[in-house]
This record gives C-alpha cells, structure tokens and sequence, in this order.
C-alpha cells in the first residue's frame, strides 16, 4: 500500500477533523488571494482613473498635486492658466483636441467643474470606457448642469432638478442663489472622480460670478439672468486642460515645450505617469494587507501542526500496527508528512475555488457599486506561487508531528504503556 | 533666529519677483545616479529619449581634456549607439534606428548645449563640488527606431545599460503604448520594465 493511498486512508477515518483543518486553511488562502485580487483591481483601477488623455497642462506645480487637484479634486491649484496661454496651446498643430476646466466652486459640498461638452466624449477611464448618461443629457443651455452618480443619489436628484452653486469650496459656502441651475443629465456610476462632481459650463463658471465683486455679492449689483446671459462670457482663466495628441510619440516633446513654456509659468503632466508614481504612495497600505493575509495563512498551518500533534497521541495504536505490518519508523514519519501536505494541498485548492467562485458571482455587484475592476483572469504566475508556496508549507510543516511520530514509534515499539 | 527666518522670507519674495521679471530664471535639476528615460510606441515607430547626468555615463562632468577622458567619452559614444542592446530591445522586433541625437555635454566638440545650463546643485553626498570649473554636464540620447514587427516588444531590459554605466543608479521611466501610460523606476536590482 503506497504511502499516498495509506495517508488518504487515515485521515479518511478522521474525516471530521480533518474537515475542518483543510476548512480553515482553505479560508486563509481564500482571504490571502481574495486580497491579491482586490489589491490588483485597486491598482488597475486606480492607473485607469483617467485614460485616453495624453497630457494634462496646469500651472506650474509638481505633477502629483497636479493630477491631485485635476482628476482627483483634492486640493487646490496654486494659480490658473491665462485663457491666452490656453488658446495657443490648443492651437499647436500637435494638439488634437482639447478639454478645459475650471474648478474652485462646489455645491453642497460636491465640486463643480467648468468645462465644455467635449468632456463628456473625451474623458475616458479603464483604458477605453467613454462616460454615459443614464438619464439626460450633456449642458445645453448656459445653466445645465450634468451631475455624476454619486451626486444624484446622495442628493437624490433627478433631471430637471434645479440646484444652486457656491461659491469657494467649503459645503456651507455663499449661495450663487440667484443663479439656479438645472440638472440636464446624469452620468452613469464610473468608480472615478467623475461621480462626485458637477459639470457645467465654462461660461456658467463666469455666469455665477457676474456680479460678485472681492468676494461677496453686491446687490446693488444685482443682473437679471437676461442680461447675464448677453454678456461676453469668455472665461480669461481656466484651471487645467486636458489634451489629445495627434501621435504619442509627440508627448514628450509637447510636454518640454509646455514646461518651458515662455509667457506663463506651466507644467503639462503625463496623467499615466502620474498615477502609478501616487500608487507608489497609496500602495504602501495594500502592502500591509497582503502582510495580514499571508500571517492568517501562517496560523492556518500553526493550526494544521498542533492538529496533527494532538491526534498523534490517540494513534499510537494505528502507528503500532503499521509497525507490526512491517513499516519503519520512516515510514510513520513519511506517512505524516504526506499527511499533512496533503490537508494543506486540499486547502490550498478548496480555497482557490472559493475565490472564483465569489468572483463569478459577486464581480458584477462590486464593479457596479464600487468602480473596481476586478479581472476573473486564470490564476495569475505568482499565484500559482502562492498555491505552491503554501502546499510546501503544509509539508514542511509536516516535518514536526513526523519527527515526534518517528522518536515515539521507535520508543514505544509493540508495547503501548499508556 | 527670526531675523534668519524673516531674511529667508525675503528672499523668497526676492526670487519669486524676480521668477516673474522679464528675464526668467530657471534651474533644472540635477541629481548624481538619477536619470530619465522616455519611451513612447505607436505603430511601428518607437522614440526613446534618455536624460542623466554626465557623471552616470562617464563618471565625470569637466570638459574631457585628457586623452583618458577623451576615450571614455569615444567609448561611452559608441555603447549610446546601439539602442537596441542598450535598452535590451527584442532582436524579433526588428527595430533598426532612423535618427539618433547624442549630445554629451563634457565633450569638447559638443558641449554648446549642456553647459548653457544652469544646474541645480543636489548631489547625494550632499556637498557641492564648487571647485569643479563651471557646472554640471548632462547626457542626452534621442533614437527614433522603425520596427517591423512591433508586437514583439514586450519590454526593456537594461541589464546591458547598467553593466555598461555602473554609475547609474536609476532611470525614471516613462512608458507610452498602446496599453496606456505607465511610469517605473529602472535600477540595476530590477532593470526590467514591461511594455
């Protein structure tokens, strides 16, 4: 009788114990490669935020505060750029299209964003995904507005809503009060930005600050919407742009000549770039959470050895009679060993099926709600790592009931003198 | 320590008004072992740019005037010509250069660019070097390469570059392709970056 068969055999007998151990390692590789997954979708997510964009260009800043303060909406921009600066640079022969925006209002604590309706057609996230509507449609009229998924339901939204835009971005800002808007569309849910914020127009921007004067509203000053909407309302500045090339292979050459830019201080950024340099900032908590899950797989085998440690006592009959049939002390230890990578193998793989299996179902639901792109992919080389690294510690692991297993079959022998 | 504080401070306002004068001032930096390497990919035409400091390819920034120097720069002259080992280009792509720009700033011949520059002092051991006659030197290479099969690039290896340039200690890699933008450091321990 092989060995293999002989291990199957035994803990076939201690089937309900043996359950449970090959249970709990299996949790601990289904949280450790749960994580991984998460970890990989959270960075591909997070490298895909913005896509499609070659360059943004903004005021002189370094390129993470740049992408912070465009994509991101944390923070604020140090100065704008000229609407002058932003004519010629989207009249470069380089340049295929180009997306302004303005930032600095909000509306209930949700940022608003000056731009054009190219914005809608231009920005892209996970490498090729356009944004879409899922009701309404893009600004029209000077003061639509289109808000993105998270803004309508937290506000409870619908188009045709009328909201009310502040002025600076604190929640409890003054009131443009008497520049309502509308909502004329509502964006699908992307996992991005782009959910929280409120686009409008960039003459909208200059609309609501008509009659604003150092800061508060003068009501002397007070224009009615018909006037307003007379005015010339070319912005003069704008906060950021985003910019299409004609060829890639421009980028870094339009990037020097935005850099060096002669008229106005700038810093055109590759948003790419970009991002995976911020990861390597934000990543250091997603290494600490492989840190945890790889220390649960390590307790799963702690649990395993103490297991197998416990049950040597009550088979020191089953290690006396395979003596008896003729097997030597090294095979008793190899019959542990076997043992217990077997226990880890079988975790190690019910594991794994678990994760799929939560991935089929659940991959959909957590795109949806949380904007993470989770990829049901074949497992990945270093998982295949992961599933042998954990196999070869169930072995070794295997090495401590079996050296005891080997010291107690050569003291007891045939006698058992409990 | 206020009057040091508040002299800082004007200072500060000094070099800010003078940013917005009518001649601009401006420093680029220079940091010893630390490089820049640009690599962009559409269809079948591939554009690499490489930036670092002089002292990374030839371990010195003067102008090469002995006959020593003068070798090292010949030498570091020929090992920038050939892209595709340099930057461990797959063969099967079958990439074969167009153009390539090599300007080394400490070579007499060739030294009109980099000594305009005006360099920031930041070395790593943290002391200036003012005796060194002007200024600091950069390398700069520019290759634009045509392949024929361009889906075999799947990647660089600088393994070559760094064996080539042990004073290099790291490349900040910017990486456009079909798949996206991507940025990464490039350092002897992990010379590789994937397309």
């Amino acid at each position: 009788m092989s060995l293999l068969r002989l291990a199957f055999l035994s803990l076939l007998n201690r089937r309900g114990t043996a359950f449970l151990t090959v249970f709990c390692i299996a949790l601990s590789v289904a949280l450790l490669l749960g994580v991984e997954k998460v970890r990989n979708g959270a960075r591909a997510s997070f490298a895909s935020t913005i896509s499609g964009t070659d360059l943004i260009v903004g005021s002189r800043a370094g390129d993470v505060q740049l992408l912070l303060y465009s994509v991101f909406r944390i923070g604020d921009a140090t100065n704008n750029v000229t609407w002058e600066s932003y004519q010629e640079i989207a009249k470069r022969p380089e340049v295929d299209w180009i997306v302004p925006m303005s930032l600095g209002d909000s509306h209930r604590g949700y940022r608003v964003v000056g731009t054009t309706p190219d914005f809608f057609t231009r920005y892209q996230y996970r490498k090729d995904r356009a944004l879409r509507f899922s009701s309404g449609v893009a600004f029209d009229d000077l003061f639509d507005a289109v808000i993105g998924a998270d803004v309508a339901d937290a506000l409870g939204y619908s188009v045709g809503s009328p909201l009310v835009v502040a002025h600076g971005t604190a929640s409890t800002g003054s009131g443009h009060d008497n520049r309502p808007f509308r909502v004329s569309g509502i964006l699908e849910r992307t996992g991005t930005p782009v959910d929280k914020a409120v686009h409008v127009s960039l003459e909208a921007i200059e609309a609501i600050h008509v009659d604003w004067r150092s800061g508060a509203r003068v009501e002397a000053l007070d224009i009615p919407e018909a006037r307003v909407r007379a005015m010339d309302l070319t912005p003069k500045t704008v906060t950021a742009a985003l910019v299409g090339l004609k060829s890639r292979i421009q980028a870094f050459r339009f990037q020097r000549y935005i850099n060096e830019y002669e008229a106005e201080p700038l810093t055109a950024i590759l948003p790419g770039v970009a991002l995976t340099r911020l990861w390597s900032l934000v990543g250091i908590a997603e290494r600490a959470l492989s840190a945890v899950s790889l220390m649960v797989v390590f307790t799963a085998l702690i649990g395993l050895v103490s297991t197998l440690l416990a049950s040597l006592q009550e088979r020191r009959r089953e290690m006396a009679i395979l003596r008896a049939n003729g097997a030597r002390p090294l095979h008793i230890a190899g019959l542990l060993i076997t043992e217990s990578g077997l226990l880890t193998l079988a975790g190690a793989m019910l594991g794994f099926a678990f994760v799929y299996i939560g991935l089929l179902g659940l991959t959909p639901w957590i795109n949806d709600r949380y904007g993470l792109s989770l990829e049901i992919d074949l497992p990945t080389a270093y998982e295949w790592a992961i599933l042998a690294g954990i196999a070869g510690a169930g072995f070794l692991a295997g090495i401590i009931p079996a050296w005891k297993a080997y010291r107690t079959s050569l003291a007891d022998g045939m006698t058992i003198r409990s | 320590m206020k009057f040091l504080l508040l002299s800082a401070s004007a200072l500060t306002a000094l070099l800010a008004t003078g940013a917005l004068a009518e001649d601009k001032r401006q420093a680029d930096a220079h940091q010893h072992g630390h490089g820049v390497l640009n690599v962009a990919l559409e269809g079948g035409t591939l554009s690499i740019e490489m930036e670092t400091p002089g002292a990374d390819i030839l371990g010195f920034e003067h102008i090469a005037e002995t006959e020593d120097d003068k070798a090292t720069v010949r030498q570091a002259r020929e090992t920038l010509g050939d892209p595709v080992a340099l930057f461990g280009l797959a063969v099967a792509a079958g990439c074969d250069v167009t153009e390539s720009e090599i300007e080394i700033g400490a070579d007499e011949d060739d030294h009109d660019e980099s000594h305009a520059d005006k360099d920031d002092h930041d070395h790593e051991d943290g002391h200036d070097d003012k005796d060194d006659d002007d200024s600091h030197s950069e390398v700069h290479a520019h290759y634009t390469l045509t392949c024929s099969a361009p889906a075999k690039l799947t990647g660089l290896d600088l393994g070559a570059f760094f064996a080539a340039f042990p004073n290099a200690e790291e490349l900040d890699a910017a990486l456009l392709t079909d798949s996206g933008q991507a940025g990464g450091e490039i350092t002897p321990a992990s010379p590789t970056l994937a397309f």
